[in-house]
């Protein structure tokens, strides 16, 4: 054991170089791109009506569609007048139409210009704004890529925009290349910090489902799904039914509400990603862990470890949606896993005291009186 | 004030040392509480007797009722926590009831050994039942606590005791020894047996929070086979650093109730010594 460092300077370093990694992250800037501007097939934009009133929205960029269009209540909300806007007759897979049009402003990475948006009825697609390829021109499409730029500057939006977006942010490719990023942050915070969640990897899988559907959602549904299934809990042990049939009845649980969420929200158009995104039996397996944790060591615990799992979930979040992290993870994707797999090993040699155990043992490292 | 903390042993310095100083199958020897037991009375130390041993539904269906004493104690052979416990204290016109006088039913019996097979309790699918003697605490501790069994947790590097703390449920613990759900810690001199200072949860007590009987001073009976029992578990298990239960019973004395692979940490702030000091790695090859 290495008497050269005190154990408390120790854990003290170790912890202050983790929190400085982590913020040199979520804080990082986009990376400039050189050239032409990339943009993705999802962007934030800004559009604005004829008395400056303004909408920021994620739209489909679609290099098929002549000109961009906007759905009729937005269009509303905008203040746009409809009744006697003129029309324009648009031949579209579904026959002839009469749409009306309006000029509005629009806003697409770094971009302003007045543009003609052809009004119509997108209450049932999941983006209202769609951006044609006349407002694209100058623009290079990355397709397979999500919000790449921000309406006001072509840079990635930061970590924090990216979260509030209703959109998946992260390609297949890009999300398997950070899930050993993630991993990494995991092993960090429960080997230097001395977090406890419940379940070892569960916050990571609930990260996931965040960065794909949005953190506002996904916090609500989460508690939501958590408080249901624990209430459930009673009648379960009424039952006495063994531990796989809780698990099976929970997880059935968890898929019915979120079908019924998304019958419900689909209604309003709202981001119906979920049904895929969120893990349905880590969230039982989850339920299942609270209950556990509140038999055996009371309410207090039980609720700490589901308050981290869930502050564990978002910091992840927020880390896999910085820019820095997010062009790494599309540029070099094989460096990135192989970096955090190795990094994740060396940490684990780390044989100091957590900063948890900083506080716990605090009364004996007090004693000074010999037995 | 920065160096205090040199002597603590945190979990990841103690996990290394499990992982480098016990062997694997030790582990899985401890983790067997049927196995533990015989591999203990192999080397003559003191392990609670077997009653009955279920290994399937179909032994369960046909185990003779009549046959168990009055009390017994139903375990799980490899439960985690001390979890899927079921005791009687004693038997009326051939029913059982529990410590505080609530009737088991023999279904009742039957349906938690039906969970205990299926492995509701344990890491595994699958568990064995045993049914043991139901252990009493010797007068001198049962005074000292409230329900449950307090036992004596011994710190064992190979074969010398290092630390020891007695555990004592109280009301708040729910009659379980768990330091965690706020039973009692009291640290106990090695060479005398005796009680130098009590923790309930983080604050320091003196005496026991539910019956008011002074803590500090009390002597643990027959601690001289309390230590030596828990010398015994290295030898026995393979085990190099290990935590040792030991009951002292009213009748059969110390019994060794569990052998820990892995034991717990708070032990330190039980007995204000840090594991670290006290269990110095020694350059083995």
């Amino acid at each position: 054991m290495s008497r050269r460092i005190p154990a408390f300077a120790q854990t003290v370093l170790a912890v202050a170089a983790l929190v400085l990694v982590a913020a040199g992250l979520l804080l990082s800037p986009g990376d400039r791109q050189d050239g032409r501007t990339a943009v993705g097939e999802r962007e934030l934009v800004r559009i604005s009506g004829p008395d400056g009133a303004t909408v920021e929205a994620v739209a489909v960029l679609d290099s098929g569609a002549t000109s961009s269009s906007i759905d009729e209540s937005l269009a509303k909300e905008l203040g746009f007048d409809l009744e006697n806007a003129e029309t324009v007759t648009v031949r579209s897979a579904l026959g002839r139409e009469e749409r009306p049009v309006v000029t509005g402003g629009l806003q697409l990475a770094g971009r302003v210009s007045a543009t003609r948006l052809t009004v119509n009825d997108r209450e049932e697609l999941d983006t209202k704004i769609l951006v044609g390829r006349k407002d694209m021109s100058g623009l290079q499409l990355a397709v397979g890529k999500r919000l790449l730029t921000q309406p006001g500057e072509p840079r990635a939006p930061s970590a924090l925009s990216s979260i509030l977006a209703q959109s998946p942010a992260l390609s297949a490719v890009g999300l398997l290349a950070l899930l050993p990023l993630a991993a990494l942050v995991i092993v960090l915070l429960r080997v230097v910090v001395g977090l406890g969640t419940l379940g070892t990897f569960s916050p990571v899988l609930l990260a996931v489902a965040y960065t794909q559907a949005g953190v506002v959602a996904g916090v609500i549904l989460t508690v939501l799904l958590f408080a249901l299934g624990f209430a459930a809990q009673p009648l379960l042990r009424q039952w006495r039914l063994p531990r796989v049939a809780r698990l099976g009845v929970l997880v059935g649980m968890v898929a019915a509400m979120l079908i019924a969420i998304q019958e419900l929200a689909g209604v309003q158009g709202a981001a119906d990603t979920w049904g895929t995104a969120l893990p349905v039996v880590i969230t039982a397996v989850i339920v299942e862990r609270l209950w556990e944790s509140w038999d055996l060591d009371g309410a207090r615990t039980a609720l700490t470890e589901a308050g981290t799992t869930l502050a564990v979930a978002l910091l992840v979040t927020a880390i896999l949606l910085a820019p820095v992290v997010r062009s790494l993870a599309e540029a070099v994707p094989f460096h990135l896993a192989a970096a955090c797999t190795i990094w994740a090993a060396v940490a684990g040699t780390y044989r100091g005291l957590r900063m948890t155990e900083l506080v716990r043992f605090a009364p004996a490292a007090r004693t000074r009186e010999a037995v | 004030m920065l160096r205090t903390f040199d002597r603590i042993l945190g979990l990841n310095a103690r996990n290394e040392r499990i992982a480098r100083r016990n062997p694997h199958r030790s582990i899985r020897l401890v983790d067997d509480k049927h196995a533990t037991k015989q591999a203990l009375e192999a080397v003559g130390a003191p392990a609670a007797p077997t009653i009955a041993l279920v290994r399937s539904w179909r032994q369960a269906r046909r185990l003779d009722w009549d046959a168990l004493p009055d009390c017994w104690a139903l375990k799980p052979n490899q439960s985690l926590g001390g979890s899927g416990i079921m005791l009687a204290a004693g038997r009326r016109d051939g029913a059982w009831h529990s410590g505080s006088g609530r009737p088991i039913a023999p279904e009742q019996v039957a349906e938690h050994l039906r969970f205990i097979l299926d492995g509701e309790f344990s890491p595994r699918d699958r568990d064995v039942a045993l049914f043991e003697p139901l252990l009493r605490a010797h007068p001198d501790l049962g005074r000292l606590s409230y329900q449950g069994l307090p036992d004596v947790r011994v710190i064992c590097h190979d074969d010398r005791p290092k630390l020891a703390m007695l555990r004592l449920p109280t009301a708040a613990s729910g009659g379980r020894a768990n330091l965690h759900q706020r039973a009692i810690g009291a640290a106990v001199d090695l060479g005398s047996g005796r009680v130098t200072r009590a923790w309930s949860g983080r604050d320091r007590v003196t005496s026991h929070p539910d019956s008011g009987e002074e803590l500090i001073g009390a002597v643990v009976p027959h601690w001289d086979s309390v230590v030596e029992a828990a010398a015994r578990c290295a030898g026995a298990t393979g085990l190099r650093y290990l935590g040792a239960d030991v009951v002292v019973d009213e009748r059969l004395g110390p019994v060794i109730l569990e052998v820990n692979a892995r034991p717990g940490l708070q032990i330190q702030n039980v007995t204000g010594h840090g594991l670290a000091e006290t269990v110095e790695l020694e350059v083995v090859s």
